[in-house]
């Protein structure tokens, strides 16, 4: 059995192309992917389904990325879920706030469509 | 009179359902339109998914309608920017082989000037003598934003004209000001480092000239940078003069502490910042007694930016920062308080 089967990622982009591209790809790949476009359906599709990984973008309308890391994080229930920052935004800083504030994995935009499946498929190996 | 009140109002009737007929039809029309445009993005966009994971040769279906056409540069120009990597290139030939670059070359003389930057920006992935030739000749176009799209995409290609001709053409430093001159500069300083930073050490060029050609050069921190710096420094105008402040200390060359010395002295509270700024960057623990004194000026930008470069500072800034925080003048123990308690959020966070 892939590490992909059975496996549900969650991508919260409002950019629908970004969620077309990835969903594409991990589908290809064999995972269940679900979308949102905004930080506040993406909190609430975290609570409602608890993905095994969260793929965040940092600039997002309602809740920005952080601020759904934040609430992640902070609730016992979804905290172990891992959170896969997907970011245009290159600062060093901005990358390790990410971090502190708990995201496992950091990539950037533009990125590679195939990196971003090898750091997916880190997550369950 | 009846009966001419009535004819009025069948007239004035009749022209009511004739407008509502026309925006019933027109919103039909434009509804129709966007379901055709998603259902041909999704069937486009289905085939490229297709074409990437197989890395097949399968052409995109063939259209000729001008939406058709728009919608394959739009997602072409969309997909491009997002995707890097071995994607990219399988990409570049995809929208290649539908015909996207003869379209964008034809978009270069587009009576619409955003139609034509669009192109000029996006051709830059469709290296050819084609692309490089129409680019060259997009230089003289009369909308100053699509000349200098066409330059960029020319000094990415790494097909730009020298320096000096781009200047002349593109009138850099009067009509072109923007963001996008600094990063031709720094597209070509791999090239003309020497003549980039001629031109910042001009006293004859303009000053705006003279500091994007700096900025762009800035992050290279090289040493020969540090003398063009520190003499556009001095420069009467604070505006000028900051820019450069700020610069100095962005090259990591602790030399100039006499020269951000001065700028905390400076009448202008720009160049005070900056100068602020630059010492903590550079650590300049000398300067610790200027930066405490600053605690208290008028401007509240420069008591943040004291604080912050005190903060910063190995030796001595924080215990300056807890004196005045303790004991000093109500101004300047807001100040200190504020840079002490940022640094510990900062340190928590």
């Amino acid at each position: 059995m892939s590490p992909a089967a059975s496996k549900a990622v969650l991508i919260a982009d409002d950019d629908t192309l970004v969620v077309e591209v990835v969903k594409n790809k991990l589908r290809r790949q064999g995972y269940r992917v679900a979308s949102a476009t905004d930080g506040m359906s993406a909190l609430a599709a975290v609570t409602e389904t608890r993905p095994d990984l969260v793929i965040l973008d940092a600039m997002m309308p309602v809740h920005d990325g952080y601020h759904v890391l934040r609430e992640m994080k902070a609730d016992p229930v979804l905290a172990a879920i891992p959170v896969l920052m997907l970011s245009a935004r290159k600062l060093e800083s901005d990358r390790l706030t990410a971090l502190a504030l708990g995201a496992d994995g950091y990539l950037l935009k533009p990125f590679s469509a195939d990196e971003l499946a090898v750091c997916v498929r880190s997550f369950f190996s | 009179m009846l009966i001419a009140v009535w004819i009025v109002s069948i007239g004035f009737m009749l022209i009511s359902l004739s407008a509502m007929a026309v925006l019933i039809i027109v919103r039909a029309v434009t509804a129709a339109r966007s379901m055709r445009q998603a259902e041909w993005r999704a069937e486009a966009l289905e085939r490229i998914f297709k074409m990437l994971a197989e890395d097949s040769t399968v052409q995109l279906p063939a259209r000729t309608p001008r939406g058709y056409t728009r919608l394959l540069t739009g997602l072409a120009s969309d997909l491009l920017a997002l995707l890097r990597g071995l994607e990219h290139g399988q990409l570049v030939e995809i929208f290649q082989a539908a015909g996207v670059r003869e379209i964008l070359i034809g978009d270069l003389r587009h009576w619409n000037a955003r139609l034509a930057q669009a192109a000029a920006e996006n051709l830059r992935h469709f290296r050819s003598p084609e692309s490089v030739a129409a680019l060259r000749q997009t230089l003289t176009h009369r909308t100053p934003e699509v000349r200098l799209a066409a330059a960029l995409s020319l000094a990415e290609m790494k097909e730009a004209p020298p320096v000096e001709e781009l200047v002349r053409i593109l009138d850099i430093g009067s009509a072109e000001q923007s963001r996008l001159a600094v990063e031709l500069f720094r597209r070509l300083a791999h090239r003309e480092f020497e003549t980039i930073l001629a031109i910042a050490a001009d006293r004859s060029r303009p000053a705006l000239l003279r500091l994007m050609a700096l900025e762009a050069l800035a992050e290279q921190r090289d040493p020969r940078l540090v003398a063009v710096t520190s003499a556009i420094a001095r420069d009467e105008t604070g505006d000028i003069a900051s820019q450069a402040v700020r610069f100095l200390g962005a090259l990591g060359d602790r030399s100039v502490a006499p020269i951000i010395s001065a700028g905390l002295q400076s009448a202008d509270w720009r160049v005070r910042v900056q100068a602020a700024t630059a010492a903590g960057r550079l650590g300049l623990g000398e300067l610790s007694e200027q930066l405490t004194e600053l605690l208290d000026d008028d401007a509240w930008w420069v008591r943040h930016r004291a604080g912050e470069a005190l903060g910063s500072l190995r030796e001595g800034g924080i215990e300056q920062l807890r004196a005045v925080s303790a004991g000093g003048e109500d101004r300047s123990r807001r100040a200190a308080s504020l840079a002490l308690d940022t640094r510990s959020v900062v340190a928590r966070g």
